[in-house]
């Protein structure tokens, strides 16, 4: 009898073991940037805050990053190797990067963040719920307020859009200031900027027809910042941008949702997916407060006086 | 004469010939080329242009049904990367350009960046197409972007057609600099050939010919060159020295009247004397003053010339023979020639008359004349002669014929009586053998020596026949002359002589390497005999010697067949070829007389001869020839 309990408790004490050993196994998550933005990093800085906070931190929780460097291609290639990890949670910061994840997997909750207009996209049906396995938080500011700003320092005539064909988040903001074109007497030139190479090729034609140049989110663009914003400077052109990062590397101006709080925002869903809240119960969201972000260095060289106004509601003045 | 200048010469033609066609001919291909190249870069753009307005229209027909901007921006921006491309635009169904001015216009081509800084100025691009298509060599092509037959837009493209230009400029360049290269290696090359085998010795032709016409005839081209150049030097070097033997100075010439063993008269043309040679006046035995402008038909005794005109001589001259009278009144017989003297433009300048001193020639000739009939009558006389002689020839060759059928008629008599003398002196001596042996004891002494003599006349007889016989036989033989071994037939006849007569010791010498082309059984029969009587004779002789040799004169040979015997007296000589002659005693030396008899007609059969030497008891040597002398 004794032989018996004794043998009893052994496999329940085996049971247990192996319990408490799948119990002990860490969350995988995966993270995937799209590019060597500084804005992803803070986002996912933010996220990860959030995510620690919320106690899932290493070692209970293990991240698995990837970085597409900007190539499609190579994006995809990571989201393949994410479908062979048994993943609790896949994050993606940039549009293209949770565009294709959203695309190729459709059982791991996935998190966004950095994605500018989601239901354009097609990532999601709605910003209330995606109806799917995706949701996130989006830098969405209004262009129109961005427009304004703009007219503080200088009126704007001709604004030129640099933006690169197939990242979606730059055509959807293309599109954005194209409807806004006839309401606010501005003409919307596109300049497509799919290489760096176009940059010192279109570039001078382009300058002297406009008075204002904006920054889209395409990542060919936000690479080759201070080689625009020479030019620009050169030929009395204000650059603007609804991205603090580019602002902080040389754009004259910025109205922009900060991405490490966009990151805590994302890591609260984050936490609550992993917690077996359905992604698609979750609104996707953005900051209904956007802050304004100087250059005086660039505005300095462009020739440009800040006015006062701007100065003063300035969230952060870089130099 | 007008010198050559550098600018004239033929060198220089001739190059500047060549320069000229090749440059026509550079010329020529580059045009050729230009216009071929053009149109072909113009119909390859062409084409590159309607097949991309067919693709952008494909693929532009959703975007545009979609109002797509920014796809259609994205489509026409992707074709900027051909610099060939100056604009690509896509307009709506109005008329309006959909695609944005930065993207439709190429501003990466250089022919988009010669007018960018006009181009800022507008900002329309309809106006933009329309500055580009004005100020750049261009060619525009268009195509309806069409759904189910519904124009839904336009696409338009605008290729510049500069690339052309340069393509062909390049490929002049090329055209140019390898022509240049290439007729300058031609042009070195002809150069070179041209100087060696035809400028070179022209300009050695053209020096060589000023100095003949300077009148140095001594002048020659020197120069080595190949066909017809070569061919004008030899041409030219023949000419000069022809020109220089036929073309006479002044002095050459006054030498040769001068000179001249005839008499020569220049006379104008009517006839009176204008000039005379030395030979004229000591032909006549007149001083030159005296024969000068006399009238020439005063120097004959003949109205020679009375006949003859002008107009003749110029055309035929004039020969003939007659009589000129010289100062002393002697006549001389001459030979006298006219010929006109006819200047370069026909004009009749004067006659030359000739008189040939022909009384010499005269002489001969009348020497010569009865010459001839002595020769005449001599030959008159040998022919004669010739016929009488062919008539003795014709009396010899049938004298001739009638004595070689007399001796076949005696030599077939000969072989008749002999055959027919057998059979009797058989019977004879067969019956006289049967005495002897049946009815010898029955015969006193006397009797047995009659039948014993009786024997030996019919042995005697039988060999005669015998000998006769084979006389017959050899005059009645046909020669079959073949290569004969001369030494060793002597060796076999000395050998059987030798088992003959075993007893006998005899020193022979034969001579190797005799050999003739003889009738091989008949001169057996010579050898026979004349080495048989050479054994026989020197039967009685202590140290015997035979010897048989050959001595080779004048192509042929003469054999000797020669013995230390008994010898002859050679005042006999004659009768030792003669049948049945015979110079010893049978009781000497046993014979019928016929061997040598034999001998000579089987000699005489080849053509040869025989004669014989000796002296009593010294020896006998017999010499014979067997016709193959030369001599």
């Amino acid at each position: 009898m004794v032989h018996k309990i004794s043998i009893s408790l052994l496999f329940l004490c085996g049971l247990f073991l192996l319990h408490s050993r799948d119990a002990l196994a860490a969350t995988n998550i995966g993270v995937l940037l799209y590019s060597e933005e500084d804005r992803y990093h803070s986002s996912f800085e933010g996220i990860r805050k959030e995510l620690a906070k919320a106690g899932f931190k290493e070692p209970k929780v293990k991240f698995i990053a990837g970085n597409a460097a900007g190539s499609k291609a190579k994006a995809t290639e990571l989201v393949e190797s994410f479908k062979k990890e048994r993943l609790s949670l896949l994050i993606t910061l940039g549009t293209n990067a949770t565009i294709i994840a959203a695309r190729e997997i459709r059982n791991v909750p996935i998190v966004f963040s950095m994605v500018f207009d989601p239901i354009e996209v097609r990532i999601a049906k709605d910003w209330k719920s995606s109806g799917t396995n995706v949701t996130g938080v989006s830098p969405r500011i209004s262009m129109s307020g961005l427009v304004k700003r703009l007219s503080e320092i200088r009126p704007a005539k001709r604004i030129a859009v640099l933006y690169t064909p197939g990242e979606k988040n730059s055509e959807v903001q293309l599109k954005e200031l194209q409807a806004l074109q006839e309401k606010m007497a501005f003409k919307v030139v596109p300049v497509i900027i799919s290489r760096p190479e176009d940059i010192p090729q279109i570039l001078p034609e382009v300058l002297p027809t406009i008075d204002s140049l904006y920054f889209s989110g395409s990542s060919i663009v936000g690479s080759n910042i201070p080689a625009i914003v020479t030019l620009a400077a050169k030929a009395n052109v204000i650059t603007f941008t609804h991205l603090e990062d580019l602002v902080q590397n040389g754009v004259m101006l910025g109205v922009a949702a900060d991405p490490y709080r966009l990151g805590i925002m994302a890591g609260k869903k984050a936490a609550a997916v992993l917690n077996g809240v359905s992604p698609a119960a979750i609104p996707i969201e953005f900051m209904k407060t956007p802050q304004l972000y100087l250059n005086r260095k660039t505005a300095k060289t462009t020739g440009i006086k800040l006015p006062d106004s701007l100065i003063r509601n300035a969230e952060k003045i870089f130099e | 004469m007008t010198p050559i200048s550098a600018k004239m010469s033929i060198t220089y033609r001739f190059f500047i010939a060549m320069a000229t066609v090749l440059f026509c001919g550079t010329l020529l291909l580059i045009a050729a080329f230009a216009i071929n190249e053009w149109y072909v870069q113009h119909d390859n753009l062409v084409k590159k242009g309607r097949g991309l307005t067919q693709y952008i229209a494909k693929i532009s027909q959703e975007p545009l049904i979609m109002k797509d901007a920014i796809q259609l921006d994205s489509i026409v921006n992707d074709v900027k990367n051909d610099e060939e491309i100056l604009y690509t635009v896509v307009f709506n169904d109005i008329g309006e350009p959909i695609t944005s001015q930065f993207a439709s216009i190429n501003y990466n081509s250089p022919r988009i960046i010669v007018l960018r800084d006009k181009l800022q100025k507008f900002t329309d691009i309809p106006l933009m197409l329309d500055f580009i298509l004005e100020n750049e060599a261009s060619e525009e092509i268009s195509l309806p972007i069409v759904i189910s037959n519904e124009t839904i837009g336009v696409v338009v493209i605008g290729l510049s057609k500069h690339n052309i230009i340069n393509k062909i400029i390049k490929s002049v360049t090329v055209i140019i600099l390898f022509n240049i290269f290439t007729s300058l290696i031609l042009a070195v090359t002809l150069f070179g050939v041209s100087r060696r085998i035809v400028f070179t010795p022209l300009k050695k032709l053209t020096e060589a010919s000023k100095t003949l016409a300077r009148g140095d005839l001594t002048t020659r081209v020197e120069t080595v060159a190949t066909g017809e150049m070569q061919l004008l030097i030899d041409n030219f070097n023949q000419m000069a020295g022809d020109l220089q033997q036929t073309t006479v100075s002044r002095e050459y010439f006054d030498n040769i009247i001068k000179s001249m063993t005839e008499a020569l008269f220049v006379l104008t043309p009517d006839r009176i004397i204008r000039d005379v040679n030395d030979a004229a006046c000591h032909l006549l035995g007149y001083g030159k003053n005296e024969l000068i402008g006399t009238e020439i038909g005063r120097l004959f005794n003949t109205d020679v010339l009375s006949s003859i005109s002008a107009e003749s001589i110029r055309e035929h001259g004039f020969r003939a023979e007659t009589e000129s009278v010289r100062k002393d009144g002697t006549h001389l017989p001459v030979f006298l020639s006219l010929a006109a003297m006819i200047d370069k433009q026909g004009n009749y300048q004067g006659i030359i008359c000739n008189l040939l001193d022909i009384s010499d020639i005269k002489k001969v000739s009348a020497q010569l004349a009865a010459t001839n009939r002595d020769l005449l009558n001599e030959m008159e006389y040998r022919k004669q002669a010739q016929e009488e002689a062919l008539c003795l020839n014709l009396d010899l060759e049938h004298q001739k014929a009638a004595l070689e059928a007399s001796n076949k008629e005696l030599d077939a008599f000969a072989y008749s009586v002999s055959h027919d003398l057998r059979a009797p002196l058989r019977g004879v001596d067969g019956f006289s053998l049967a005495l002897s042996e049946d009815y010898a004891e029955k015969l006193d002494e006397t009797g047995r020596d009659y039948i014993h003599r009786i024997r030996k006349g019919c042995i005697r007889m039988g060999r005669l026949i015998d000998d006769l016989l084979q006389l017959s036989r050899i005059a009645r033989s046909e020669l079959n002359r073949v290569p004969v071994d001369l030494s060793r037939m002597a060796e076999q006849v000395i050998a059987t002589l030798q088992m003959s007569d075993p007893g006998r010791e005899i020193e022979v010498h034969i001579d190797s390497g005799m050999a003739a082309n003889v009738d091989l059984t008949l001169i057996r029969s010579v050898l026979e005999n004349l080495l048989g009587n050479a054994w026989k004779f020197t039967r009685n002789t202590a140290k015997p010697l035979i010897q048989f040799s050959a001595v080779h004169e004048n192509g042929g040979s003469i054999y000797c067949v020669k013995d230390n015997g008994a010898g002859f007296n050679m005042e006999y000589a004659n009768k030792l070829f003669t049948a049945f002659q015979r110079l010893h005693r049978q009781d000497e030396f046993e014979g019928t007389g016929i061997g040598l008899a034999s001998v000579q007609r089987v000699i005489s059969m080849h053509g040869g001869k025989i004669w014989a030497e000796g002296e009593e008891g010294k020896g006998a040597a017999f010499y014979f020839t067997l016709g193959d002398s030369q001599s």
